[in-house]
This record gives C-alpha cells, structure tokens and sequence, in this order.
C-alpha cells in the first residue's frame, strides 16, 4: 500500500468513525450552512462529506440533491487542500470548465470550500459556499468559513463521543452483569457441592467456608472465619498452625487424608484435595473436603462381611460334618455298603465345603492386608524340611520321593505363612505326579534373595494357564478340585503371601514333563540382627517411661546398676539408653558414657535425663548419639521418635509428579518414612533439614539435574556418607556413575526395575545405613 | 473323665457329646448358657470344660473369668471352642487362661482325643 492509499484509508476511516453517512438532515448542520451562506453571502451552502465514490451532503441550502459523484466533486480537490480553497469562476477554471455542475444545473461558478479536518488531521468533507455568478471572499469571511467547518467538527465530535460513552456504558452494564452471572454461578456451585469447601489464608486463617463444610464439621459459618483451621484438625493447635503450614505445601495438587474434628468433639477421617491461588498479590488455599465417616463404615463392613459370613457358616456346618463323622465312624451301628459310600461322600464334601471357607476367608485377609506378618530371619533350610514333614503322609500314600539340597541361608520372612506357601506347592506337586516319581527342592541363591523351586514329574501345565492359574478358582482342569481336591485358592493365596514379603511366584512347565513352581524370598543379611527396639532404662526417675514408650512400640528394660547397664548396653537389641543422671551422679554417667560397648549395630542412642543432664553433656563433649532431654517433656518422645525413625527416612527426589507419588506409597508401604522433592532447590533444603537414612535420586529435574545435588552434598561433610540410589530412565556412563557417588551408592534403571527390585534395594541399603 | 460342655448351640452340643461320651468314653454333662454352666460347674466339679466362645449375655471369656474368681471352680481347666480360626484369636484365647483351643467344625470322631492330648499336656504347659 502506498503513502496516498495509507492517508486516503485513514481518511476513510475517521469519516466511518462519525457514523454520519446516509443520516437524516438535523438542525444542527442547517444552521451552519445558513450561517455560512449569510455570512458568504451565497445562495448555496453544503456541508459535504468524502467517501470512496461520492460525496454526500449532510446539509444543503439552496440546493436540491444530496450527492454527486465524487470525480466531479469540488470537495474532493479542496480536501486536498490544508485552507480554504477559492474558485473564483469556474467558467474560467481550466479545472472545472468541462464539470456538468458548471456546464448545467446548479450553473457553479464560485465555489469556496474549507475543509473539515477530523483530530487525526484527516479531511473527511468540507463546508463550503457556492453562487451562480464569479466573486470572492473577504479575509474575514474565510475566516469564519473555517471558523463553521471547525464547529462541524466539533459537532461531530461530540456525537462520537456520547455514542462512545454510551457504548462504554453498556460494556460496563455487560460486564458486570456477567460478572454477577458467573458470581452467582460459583457462589451456587459452592453452596450447593457436595464436598466441603474451606478457603484459608497463607497463615492458615480460615477465610470462607461452604454450607457442606458447615454440615460436616457442625460449626456455623461466623464460628469459623477469622480462626485458625487448627481448630477443626485436632492434633495441630498447638503448632499454631506453623504443622498445617508445612504440611499444606506438601499437599497442593494431591489428595491427602486427614483428621479432622467436628464441633461435638467427634474426631473423623475426611480427604482433601488441595490448591492455592491469589488474589491481589496474597496467597491463600482452598482445600476441597469430603467426608470418609461413611465411607470408612462401608470398608470395616465390607471387611468384615466375609469373616462373619464366613463364622456364620461354621456353626450349621459343625453340627452336619459333626452328624455325618458320628454316621460314618459307625458310632451309631454300622451302616449298609451304600449308605456307607453316601455318608462318606456327603463327609468328604462338608470337608471340601469347610476347606474353602477357610481358604476364602485366608485369601481375603492376606490380600486385604489385615493380616499381620511377622518377618523375621528364618533359615531357608528349616522352611523346607517344616514343610515337607507336613507332606510327609501324602507323600508316602503316593509312594512320592522329594528330594531336597541344602539351603543354610537366611530369609526374612513369616515362618508359618512361608510354611503354608510351601507346603501348598510341595502338596500340589505330589497330587499332580504319578506315583513311584520324585519331586525336587531346591534353592538358589542370588544377591538379596533367595528362590526355591518345586519340581514335579507331572503332566505340565498348558501355557496359556500360566499366569491363570495362580487367580482365585482357576485350575487347569475343572475336574480337578473333584478329583485331586483342593479349593483353587491355594496359588491365589500363596501369591498373595509371597507379595506380601516383597517376593515373587511363577512357574516353568512343559506339558507332559513336569512343572517348576518356584517363589522368591528376600535373604536377611546374615551380619544383620533384627533389633527389637528396646529401650534400657537405669532406674531413677525414668521409672515412667515404659508405659510411654510402648505408645511407640518400643520395649523397655529397666536395670538398676552402672554394671548391668554396661552389660546390657552390649546386647545388640539395645537401641536406645535413658540415663538418669542424677539417680547415677555426673562422675558415674561420665564414667558409662567412656565405656560405652562398640558393637556390630553401631553405638546405642543415648538420651540423658535429670538436672545435671546439661553439665555432663558439657564435659562428655561433642558426642553425636548423646541427647539430652527431660523425661517429663513431651520432647522426650519426639527425640526417641526422631532417632528411631531416622534409618528409615527417605527422601525420594523425581520431577515426574505421577511416579513420585507412586514411590512416595510404594515406600511408605514398605515401612520407610518418605520425604519428597522434585527440584534441586527442594532436595537440598530437605537433606539439610534432616539428614535422610536413604536418598533415591533422578537424574534429570524440575530444575536441575541430580549431578547438581550429589555436587552440592559431596561439599557437606555431614551429608556426604548419604547413602544414595540412583534412579533413572537413562544409561548412565562410567564417567557419570562416577559423578554421581555420595555415600554407598547404587543404580536402578526405570525400564529394567520392578517394583520389587526397589523395596529390595531400599531394604537392603537402609540395613546396611544401620549397620554402620 | 467327667467333661462339662457350655455351648449354647443344641445342635452343636448334641455332637459334641456324642463325640465326647458316645466316641470318646468320657462322661459329660452339659450346659447351654455361662450361667448355667458355671452353677453346672460348682455342683459337677468337672476334670475339665469345653466352652464355647460365642454366646449370648456371658459369653466364653466372660464365663471363665467367673470360674476363676470362684474358689471352687477356679482350679479346672478349661478348653476354648470357637468358629474363629484366626492365629490372632487362638493367641488371645489362650492368653485369657486358655489351656487349649479347638476350632469348630471339629472332626467328632477325634475330638475326644483331641481334648484328652490337651488335658495331657496340661502339666508342661503351666
């Protein structure tokens, strides 16, 4: 577009702007044109006004049309102009002699034409004066001519102005009234939800709540804004809301349980999700609440419904097999050939009926995690040979012979569960080989575990029932519960076990040789003792402990002399010792706390109590496992807490929000206390803060990489023993390995890891931590 | 051997009669709630009880804990019944004084040996 174009679509535009094209003729306009007309002197006067193609008269004295083609248009050569442009006779004007306003009707012969400029300096039309005879203007009368064309304008203007104003106006009234539609409608969504919802400040005041959280927590709404949400989750107020602070960061964008309290004292689980957002610079979150009363009802219900289905059942079904056993072993008489082979038969299948109730029952408590495991060390070795004397019978019925090698390797495991898997294996081995066979035990052993393989002679298992078969009621041939008996639940169950210990269950088969059931179990560290936390106390005014302790589940011996406690101090049990320091005296502590035993488990935690408690840590020095407290403050569990749990934090640092909430459960499943980090600048606060018993680390972050971390914790001489798991998605070089060693170190690729492999890893560096 | 059996399941008591008396040889009497079965109890003076677990108003425990505070009753032993197989709640039977614990449905043509094995180890389990 050229420079002329440019100016003529400006031009154009700030005409469109006025609106005035093709309006009626108004008042205002005529006035001025008979103003110029009777100032000028002249018959005719126009206000014209400039478009693409023609030029329109918004006013015309003196004259009948209201347009003219814009080629012959006056105007258009006197827009061009910045003052007025004077023809004094046109007749004679080489410019205008040939123009057919001229030449005819309205006969022009002077025209005078001042240009209407617009603010933007666009001449949009002129105001002009026009006779029939030739003549000229005064100076004055130019003057006021341009004087008008200024006044229409100004006139102009002032429309433009006012219909501006008013549009602005009813933008305004628009907004708004959107603005209160779509206030309404949240106002109504949050009235009418379901979920409670509170909003607080970043002090954790609470600033609003929803009639849903009104119904859940039983407290009027103007009984809750302005206090402390501590109120309505008991646990915290005397934190002051400094737990909530902290715990509410951690809960943005997730769902997190809590506890909340209602208004009549009754305590109650709700969930809530949470998220923040500002409002004029200031911060505050809104946590979205719903209540798990009912819903925790339902579960215990549920979790219950099957074992008193279950007991239900027994009590009719003692009283048949009771009938039927009495009938059978002829305590009645004996009976005739066939009724014999009936009662029999109807015995055998109460049994089954009883088999399967209890196996349900098993199988719903093991999956559900209701039932307890007790780990502990176990010889493999005494695993098998517990379980093969309870196959013994079977066995010799079905003329079998097993065969074992000998496995003298610890696993951590619940003896009488890993009893049953095996025991449930061994049996399906001989119920599936033919008789005079042998089926084989043996175990394998591998870094961390410890896999034991059952072998039978059998007739295999197809390949698509591999996986089937270890589901509840899938057996390979229906007619199998019949004839062999059994419930199908039995490899549903021993799954069920051997997940539960961290280990896994499969089997090789080929149809018409034989299968290999095989399960794997983690090894316990032969160099590691399982503590029972006992907490040894010297008597004193520590006498109040034991009681306290048990709320953590910590055991408690009390020993009266200097001797005895050195003596127990040895046992490597003893995690942690309470002095009394002024039940000893200060010479005496001082004189323990130099012959403190070394032992495989490193040094018992010490915690001194009493008034000198402060002098002797002052004398004994610098001595990291020392800690003072009273046994009265409540510091004194948190201290014992905090030592206690301190080999089982982890920090597990991921950019990958999805996978570290998954290992964040995961972990925390496996018993660990788990901190989270997905950035550089997080990591490093929170291993500072306390130092994790375990860190498991990605290589790239949020904003970072791992490399950066590891450098940064390398420089900390506290920190720098960290033991650390590398965890990534990618192939690490040697060189980088090496970049990323901190404490003992370990590496796990993403892709080629289970999730067995981490608990086993986690499991086993955390371990080696409390080793050292 | 003269056994006492608090249950308050006729059905049930009616086998374990038979399998005590009738299989076992022994002689039982029988009682069908904790009251009367501890009124059963002092007047019988029994070498043993085999009481249920489950009943109405005095339940197994609770009718224990009674024949313990009495001078009379407080020295037999007492063998649990329940239809309650868990691990934890054998445990927790046998921690309220339990000598032995049989879970229901029992095989009637054992149960006397059953009871008899447990009254015999009695000795090296005090």
């Amino acid at each position: 577009m050229n420079h002329t174009s440019q100016v003529e679509e400006t031009r154009l535009a700030a005409l469109r702007a006025y609106r005035i094209l093709d309006t009626p003729e108004e008042e205002v306009f005529d006035d001025i044109t008979r103003l110029a007309s009777f100032i000028c002197s002249t018959p005719i006067s126009m206000i014209t006004l400039v478009d693409e193609h023609r030029q329109w008269f918004k006013s015309h004295l003196g004259l009948s049309i209201t347009e003219t083609p814009r080629d012959v248009a006056f105007c258009s050569h006197a827009i061009e102009q910045t003052g007025v442009m004077v023809v004094p006779d046109a007749r004679v004007d080489s410019r205008f002699a040939d123009n057919p306003l001229v030449l005819s009707e309205p006969d022009i012969a002077f025209y005078a034409g001042a240009p209407l400029i617009a603010p933007d300096g666009s001449a949009i039309g002129t105001l002009c004066v026009i006779d029939r005879v030739p003549r000229q203007l005064s100076s004055q009368q130019l003057e006021s001519l341009q004087a008008l064309s200024r006044r229409v304008i100004s006139e102009l203007e002032l429309r433009k102005n006012v219909v501006e104003l008013k549009r602005t106006i009813s933008d305004r009234e628009k907004t708004e009234q959107a603005l209160r539609e779509s206030r309404a409608r949240s106002e109504s969504i949050i009235a009418n939800m379901i979920n409670g919802l509170i909003t607080v400040d970043e002090r954790t005041i609470i600033e609003s709540v929803n009639p849903a959280a009104v119904r859940i927590f039983g407290y009027q709404s103007e009984e809750l804004v302005g206090q402390q949400l501590a109120v309505l989750v008991p646990g915290h107020i005397e934190h002051k809301g400094e737990f909530l602070k902290a715990s509410f960061k951690k809960a943005i964008g997730r769902l997190t349980e809590w506890e909340g309290r209602r208004k009549n004292g009754e305590v109650f689980p709700f969930d809530m999700s949470l998220f923040a957002f500002e409002t004029a610079g200031r911060r505050h979150f809104a946590g979205n609440i719903r209540d798990l009363t009912q819903k925790r009802q339902i579960e215990t219900m549920k979790k219950n419904f099957v074992s008193t289905v279950s007991h239900e059942l027994r009590t009719p079904l003692t009283s048949i097999r009771g009938s039927l056993g009495l009938l059978a072993g002829g305590v009645f008489g004996p009976l005739p050939d066939e009724a014999t082979e009936a009662v029999s038969l109807a015995e055998r299948n109460t049994i089954r009926l009883i088999s399967l109730i209890n196996d349900i029952l098993d199988f719903e408590k093991i999956e559900s995690g209701t039932v307890e495991l007790h780990f502990e060390p176990v010889l493999m070795h005494s695993l098998v040979e517990r379980s093969i004397d309870a196959v013994r019978g079977v066995a010799l019925e079905r003329r079998i012979m097993i065969d074992t090698s000998v496995c003298d390797r610890e696993v951590l495991a619940d003896a009488d569960r890993a009893i049953q898997v095996m025991v449930n294996l061994l049996s399906n081995a001989i119920k599936f080989s033919e008789e005079d066979s042998t089926v084989t035990v043996e175990c394998i052993e591998s870094p961390g575990w410890v896999e034991t393989r059952v072998t039978d002679r059998g007739r295999g298992i197809p390949a698509s029932h591999r996986e089937l078969i270890f589901e509840r009621f899938q057996q390979v041939d229906s007619a199998d519960s019949r004839k062999k008996g059994g419930t199908g639940l039995g490899l549903a169950i021993s799954k069920a076990i051997i997940e539960q210990h961290g280990g896994s269950i499969g089997v090789e088969s080929e149809v018409g040789k034989g299968s290999t059931f095989f399960f794997r179990l983690p090894t316990a560290r032969p160099r590691t003792v399982v503590r029972k936390d006992v907490v040894l106390c010297c008597a004193g005014s520590t006498d109040s402990l034991p009681p306290l302790l048990s709320t953590l589940g910590l055991g408690t011996r009390l020993v009266s002399s200097p001797s005895d406690l050195l003596a127990a101090m040895s046992s490597e049990e003893t995690r942690f010792v309470v002095m009394d320091v002024d039940h000893l005296g200060k010479n005496e502590t001082l004189e323990i706390l130099g012959r403190i035993p070394h032992r495989q488990s490193g040094r018992p935690h010490v915690l001194l109590t009493g008034r000198d408690a402060a002098d002797v840590l002052r004398i004994a020095g610098d001595q990291s496992a020392i800690l003072m407290t009273t046994v009265e403050d409540g510091a004194f569990l948190e201290s014992i807490r905090n030592a206690s749990a301190s080999a089982q934090d982890v920090l597990i640092i991921e950019d990958d929000i999805q996978l570290l909430e998954v290992m964040e459960r995961q972990f925390s499943l496996w018993g660990a206390s788990v901190r989270t980090a997905t950035g550089t600048i997080d990591a490093l606060r929170l291993t500072r803060e306390k130092k994790p018993g375990l860190i498991v680390l990605d290589v790239t972050l949020s904003d970072g990489s791992g490399f950066e971390v590891v450098d940064q914790l390398r420089g900390d001489p506290g920190l720098s023993s960290v033991p650390l798991l590398v965890h990534t998605a990618h192939e690490l070089t040697e060189d980088e390995r090496s970049r990323l060693k901190l404490g003992p170190t370990r590496f796990l690729m993403k892709s080629k890891s289970t999730a067995d492999d981490l608990h086993r890893v986690m499991t086993l560096m955390l371990d080696e931590g409390k080793v050292k | 051997m003269k056994v006492l059996i608090i249950d308050d399941e006729d059905d049930v008591r009616t086998i374990s009669h038979l399998s005590l008396g009738r299989v076992g040889g022994m002689e039982v009497v029988v009682a069908s709630n904790g009251r009367d079965g501890l009124e059963m109890a002092r007047r019988e003076m029994p070498d043993l009880i085999l009481l249920d677990v489950m009943m109405p108003e005095i339940d197994g425990p609770a009718t224990l804990a009674a024949l313990r505070a009495e001078a009379t009753t407080h020295l037999i032993p007492v063998i649990f019944l329940t239809a309650k197989a868990m691990t934890s709640e054998i445990e927790r039977l046998k921690a309220l004084g339990g000598l032995g614990v049989i879970t229901k449905p029992f095989n009637p043509m054992k149960l006397a040996e059953q009871v008899r094995a447990i009254y015999d180890a009695r000795h090296e389990h005090s």
